[in-house]
């Protein structure tokens, strides 16, 4: 197939015509002695010495080397083999020296040939080399590219030995790490690790070279030039040469204000929390004082008029009555309220009769029945950690009531020396947990989130497990 | 005829009068100190000697549940009543425990509150059967058992018994009727057994045999 293919693809070439053309131009004259060659060529032959038949046989060379350039050695070739079918005719039964005509007929061949042959190959080293040059080219503008990403990346990028030894940087590392190149050359990164932050380099470069699974990027620390402390975010790889390891490449970026910001947001955070809290107190104890103080002299009043006769009618008196029932109405609602904003034995009594007041007011409101266990001896803590607990299961309880559908919930408190932990888990239908508990604000779960830095605020953690059709278990541990 | 002397603890003047104004229209009730926290509440039950103390829980400095304690270990005989603003069974356990012997919210009628101070005085309590249950469960010792005394090391057979039908709220007569013994012969017994026990109330004396494990879950209705 190929080879008919080419066959057309030669058949459409003009060049073959057009060869075969010349082929005939010098063929016919060759053969037919009538016709006479032009002036100047007959000129030139007698001027090299050669006779005319001898001429016309060189002419074959020609098409021959023509051939060569258009259709390579082969078509050199095969044109050469037609030129010695149109030459040996002539010679074996023409000539009248046929010693000399078949040498220059086999030096025509042999010559043509070489000829086609040193051509092509020159045109191929002139091909080879101007490839060559183009992909030098290509390679220089790509290295130049590379270096300039390199250079001007806004992440820091620095290689060095196996060692630690610095062999390369670019400008975002010299910024980032406070020294000039000169200086980076010659230091080793141990210079500005801490002792942790070495350690944690060794193992990373370890497991990079054992070919073991490395979290990235992972967060690093160093110390600049002036002393100062940079959090970094780091990825790092493996320099190979001729497939061995040669050095490590590290790409950094600084997150040290990034870090902070999330700092100052932490502890606006708390203060926000902190502030909430200190509102609910105030105004719990001030309904305490000032409201229900005021609403029980008022009931009081009210029931002495009422039960006390004094000469009031009996209507009145059942006036009164109602009165003093709408007050006291009242004062439940506004007790209630109190509680709700503060409940009362948080600060006077603790945290356990607190939890234990908040399981009796959930089973009773929400037809959850709670249960309360202890384990441990029970022991005070101090009044933010207390709090914090206490809205964490607030929060958990609320969950239960309002999207669980669970029959019952147990809370476990386990006092432990320095700490304390808080089990909460209910019967009802659970729920799928992606990812970590960090995730779950995304998820829209705000109200675990909320729950999550609430402990995180007082150093505690929150675990959370949950399975559709499987109950949720939610776990806070505090310090105190 | 012998009034009772009534000693009351409070932080807000105006519930102070108003509960000095409702005792006092009973011709039986005498109002012997007035006291704004917890630190005078000890030292004029000290000095004024009286048989009830009706205390409140939040007051400054030493709250109401410390000078219970604080006025029961010194002066076991007084009977404590405590009425506060909170109506959170939290509080009640707690000042049970710390050997009230009644507890009432504010906002009770004044009937209710009179009533209450004569049943303390006479060693009854102002512990309610639904309240048993809870206090029972709060009192309940987590682990094993016996880490008190036994019963008989305290009180007689006799005694004991009493004890265990008072525990759900039985009144005398009703122990009376079940013991097949006289009214008497039970306020007399319940005598010696506040006597033996140090305190001056039923509900005292049931917080104490339960703590004890001397009366069980199944002694409760």
């Amino acid at each position: 197939m190929a080879l008919k293919n080419k066959i057309i693809k030669t058949l459409r070439n003009p060049g073959f015509w057009l060869i075969l053309a010349v082929m005939a131009l010098i063929t016919l004259p060759y053969y037919q002695e009538s016709l006479k060659h032009p002036a100047f060529l007959t000129q030139l032959t007698t001027d090299l010495g050669l006779t005319r038949h001898a001429f016309e046989r060189i002419l074959y060379l020609a098409p021959i080397v023509w051939a060569g350039f258009l259709f390579g050695w082969r078509g050199a070739f095969i044109t050469s083999l037609a030129a010695l079918a149109c030459m040996l005719p002539r010679v074996i039964f023409i000539s009248d020296y046929p010693m000399d005509s078949i040498f220059e007929t086999g030096a025509v061949f042999v010559v043509g040939n070489v000829l086609s042959i040193s051509f092509a190959s020159l045109r191929r080293d002139r091909e080879y080399r101007t490839r060559l040059e183009a992909t030098q080219q290509d390679l220089k503008t790509s290295e130049e590219r590379y270096r300039k990403l390199f250079e001007n990346a806004i992440d820091g990028i620095w290689i060095h030995d196996l060692e630690g030894n610095i062999v390369t940087v670019n400008s975002a590392a010299e910024k980032m790490m406070g020294y000039s190149r000169e200086e980076l050359f010659k230091m080793n990164v141990k210079t500005f690790l801490s002792d942790e932050s070495l350690d944690l380099a060794q193992k990373i470069r370890r497991k990079l070279l054992n070919d073991e699974p490395v979290e990235q990027p992972y967060e690093q620390r160093f110390f600049k030039r002036d002393g100062s402390e940079t959090y970094i975010q780091l990825a790092t790889s493996v320099v190979m040469d001729k497939e061995k390891p040669v050095g490590f490449q590290h790409i950094a970026r600084d997150v040290t204000e990034q870090k902070r910001m999330n700092e100052n947001l932490r502890f606006y955070l708390q203060q926000a929390t902190r502030a909430q809290e200190e509102e609910r107190k105030r105004i719990s104890h001030e309904l305490h004082d000032d409201t229900i103080q005021a609403l029980v002299v008022l009931s009081r009043q009210l029931d002495a008029l009422a039960s006390g006769g004094k000469g009031l009618s009996e209507e009145a008196q059942q006036r009164l009555e109602e009165l003093w029932k709408q007050t006291d109405s009242i004062l439940q609602g506004v007790r209630r309220l109190s509680q709700d904003l503060r409940p009362a034995a948080i600060d006077r009594l603790g945290l356990l009769p607190a939890i234990q007041w908040l399981a009796s007011d959930v089973s009773k409101y929400s037809g959850v029945e709670t249960k309360v266990n202890v384990i441990g001896k029970e022991h005070r803590l101090p009044e933010e950690g207390a709090i914090a607990l206490f809205r964490i299961i607030q929060e958990a309880l609320r969950n239960v009531w309002r999207h669980s559908g669970a029959i019952s919930a147990e809370i476990t408190i386990e006092f432990n020396d320095k700490s304390t932990q808080i089990t909460v888990s209910d019967n009802g239908k659970g729920f799928k947990l992606a990812g970590k508990v960090g995730d779950l604000a995304k998820q829209g779960k705000l109200g675990l989130a909320g729950m999550q830095e609430r402990a995180q605020l007082v150093g505690g953690t929150i675990s959370v497990q949950s399975e559709p059709g499987k109950g949720t278990t939610i776990t806070v541990e505090a310090p105190g | 005829m012998r009034k009772i002397k009534i000693l009351i603890a409070d932080d807000h003047a105006v519930v102070r009068d108003g509960t000095r104004q409702i005792l006092e229209q009973e011709a039986d009730l005498d109002v012997v100190a007035e006291a704004a926290d917890g630190a005078e509440a000890i030292k004029l039950a000290g000095s004024s000697k009286p048989d009830v103390a009706i205390i409140d829980i939040a007051m400054p400095g030493v709250d109401g549940i410390e000078a219970t304690r604080q006025i029961k270990s010194l002066y076991p005989t007084i009977a404590v009543l405590i009425l506060s603003a909170y109506d959170d069974d939290q509080f009640v356990f707690s000042l049970l425990e710390a050997g009230a012997a009644g507890y009432l919210l504010k906002s009770v009628r004044g009937r209710e509150l009179i009533d209450a101070v004569r049943q303390v005085y006479a060693g009854e309590s102002v512990l309610y059967p639904s309240i048993a249950r809870k206090v029972l469960n709060r009192f309940v010792p987590t682990s094993g058992k016996a880490a008190g005394q036994k019963p008989t090391e305290v009180l007689s057979d006799r005694e004991i018994e009493v004890l265990r039908l008072a525990t759900p709220g039985l009144s005398n007569q009703d122990i009376a009727d079940e013991l097949c013994l006289s009214l008497r012969t039970v306020q007399a017994h319940l005598g010696h057994i506040f006597n033996k026990l140090q305190v001056s109330s039923r509900t005292e004396a049931v917080v104490r045999a339960l703590k004890e494990g001397w009366v069980t879950l199944e002694d409760i209705p």
